[in-house]
């Protein structure tokens, strides 16, 4: 029973940033019904930069985080413009299969600036943990759910009390009646990219802090994290996004302890398997299943 | 105020407006009649941005507007109620209002007063925080036209506002049009129900296949006879001249 406790708590607290790199996808999704597979990559790309500055220079941990931050949304800005912005509103398809190519494209500069197959990256931590009762809490862990219940809380907030919030609620809505209300949605879409990029290093760097460690992979890793999360919770849902990372985190802490560490990945592989049949429009996905699935035909 | 010359807009080979031209002064009701896909929203999507011209010249207030974007054009002060109202259902009718008003308002949300809000729209004023797909078809109509003039226009360009509505309803509309323009907007109106169009408008401009085959003030296109025929039915004129 501790066990399982224990599990469950660990479970959330990693969920956390898979459900942050959910929000990405999902926000992305909502407002272009279009998916960004250059995404994880995105983020690789932004701690990859600092990455390269501890390595070579060893600065401040506090510069890295704000390097990798910086970074992935200009990274995110130039993905926004080469794959979404330049490409027809009605071509998801050529969005995403140019996202796909850029992907590619951000991995091997990644490769380029830092060329061994592995670094370790800089914890903000200290890590320790320290004892509740029976359980163990481990100090990044937390600063990991800290994290990314300020950003939720901070997006909340954006998307509900700001000018440039409600457009993007609009614009998901109906992209051609916000035309016609004088959104400019190029403009918002550009800022939704720099928000979610935003949104992903911070993900990204409390995964990377913990692990201690960073390799090219991460961009591949990052990108099935957050679209398994994302469809599990309903695609185009930011609550489903929350959700559906906690639930990924919490099943996989639990393959892992039962099953064993090389069943971690699959379990996740097999729960979205299971969702996808059983529930097709995801956890709270089932209120836009219709528009989903137009969506999904013209992908 | 507003002037359309020349204006073509076709549709991959298909010519929707063909050569059409126009004009609205300050302070008219306009309205373009016709039959269905006579080209009526065509030529509105035009003015607003929605689609781009072929060839065509379109000027607002003396300056060229063709084939700028719609948020360039809702900033010069157009705004259109599109057909189908398009409300956004999941917001509220409180925040269907702020989005239209998304051009004039800061960085941070704040609930706008809205002095006229009640006058204009008693049925919405008490439905702030209702989410807008609950409103009836009637309310989501009064809904559009709240929108637009949220989004605060000199020049309000309304596609078919009466679509879908009772008669009641509808009247309700025209009313509401004739308000508006007594508040100092004007208005550049499409509309399938030629009867009243023309005892509200001042000008109309009478569409057929993409080109304009009449003109002229309201009260005497009433009592044009190829109009009567064509649009007013058989009966007698002289049934709905206004005395």
């Amino acid at each position: 029973m501790i066990d399982f406790v224990q599990n469950t708590v660990d479970g959330i607290m990693f969920g956390s940033s898979y459900a942050l790199l959910a929000i990405g996808f999902t926000i992305v999704f909502g407002v272009m019904r279009r998916i960004n597979l250059a995404f994880g990559a995105t983020i690789m790309l932004g701690a990859y930069a600092g990455t390269w500055l501890h390595v070579h220079y060893q600065v401040h941990v506090l510069v890295v985080v704000l390097t990798t931050v910086v970074c992935t949304v200009l990274v995110g800005i130039y993905v926004e413009r080469l794959c979404f912005h330049a490409v027809r509103r009605d071509a998801a398809l050529a969005s995403m299969v140019s996202s796909f190519v850029v992907w590619m494209q951000l991995e091997e500069v990644a490769i380029h600036l830092l060329p061994e197959r592995t670094y370790s990256f800089p914890s903000l931590i200290v890590a320790g943990s320290f004892e509740l009762g029976p359980f163990l809490l481990r100090g990044e862990q937390i600063t990991m759910l800290v994290l990314a219940a300020v950003m939720v809380g901070a997006l909340h907030l954006l998307l509900h009390r700001t000018r440039y919030g409600l457009a993007l609620r609009a614009i998901s809505e109906s992209p051609r009646a916000a035309a016609y209300m004088g959104i400019d949605a190029a403009w918002v879409m550009l800022c939704a990219f720099a928000l979610v990029s935003l949104v992903g290093a911070v993900a990204g760097y409390a995964i990377l802090a913990t692990d201690e460690q960073i390799t090219p992979f991460f961009g591949l890793w990052a990108t099935f994290k957050g679209l398994i999360a994302m469809m599990l919770g309903g695609m185009g849902s930011l609550p489903g996004a929350i959700l559906g990372g906690l639930l990924l985190g919490v099943v996989e802490a639990h393959a892992q302890w039962y099953l064993g560490n090389e069943y971690k990945d699959l379990s996740a592989y097999v729960l979205l398997f299971a969702m996808l049949v059983l529930r097709p429009g995801g956890l709270l996905g089932q209120r836009i299943l219709g528009r989903e699935e137009l969506a999904f035909r013209r992908v | 105020m507003l002037e359309v010359r020349g204006l073509v807009v076709s549709y991959g080979g298909l010519r929707a407006v063909d050569g059409v031209s126009l004009e609205v002064r300050p302070g008219e009701i306009v309205s373009i009649i016709g039959m269905n896909g006579a080209g009526k929203t065509s030529i509105l999507n035009a003015i607003s941005g929605i689609v781009s011209p072929d060839t065509g010249e379109i000027r607002f207030e003396g300056a060229s507007i063709g084939g700028l974007p719609p948020h360039a054009v809702v900033a010069r002060g157009i705004v259109q109620v599109p057909e189908g109202r398009l409300i956004f259902g999941t917001l509220s009718v409180e925040e269907n209002l702020s989005a239209a008003a998304h051009q004039h308002g800061g960085f941070v949300l704040r609930r706008r007063a809205r002095p006229n809000l009640r006058g204009l729209f008693p049925a919405l004023a008490d439905k702030l925080d209702r989410p807008a797909a609950s409103l009836s078809g009637g309310e989501a109509q009064m809904l559009a036209l709240a929108r637009g003039i949220e989004a605060e226009p000199r020049l309000l360009l309304l596609d078919e506002p009466s679509l879908g509505l009772s008669p009641k309803l509808s009247a309700d509309v025209f009313a509401l049009i004739s308000r508006l323009r007594d508040q100092g907007l004007t208005v550049l109106l499409v509309e399938q129900n030629v009867r009243r169009t023309l005892a509200l408008a001042d000008r109309a401009y009478v569409l057929e296949s993409g080109r304009i085959t009449l003109q002229g003030p309201a009260a005497e296109l009433m009592s044009d006879e190829r109009l009567v025929s064509n649009y007013l039915g058989i009966s007698s004129p002289a049934s709905f001249v206004p005395a």
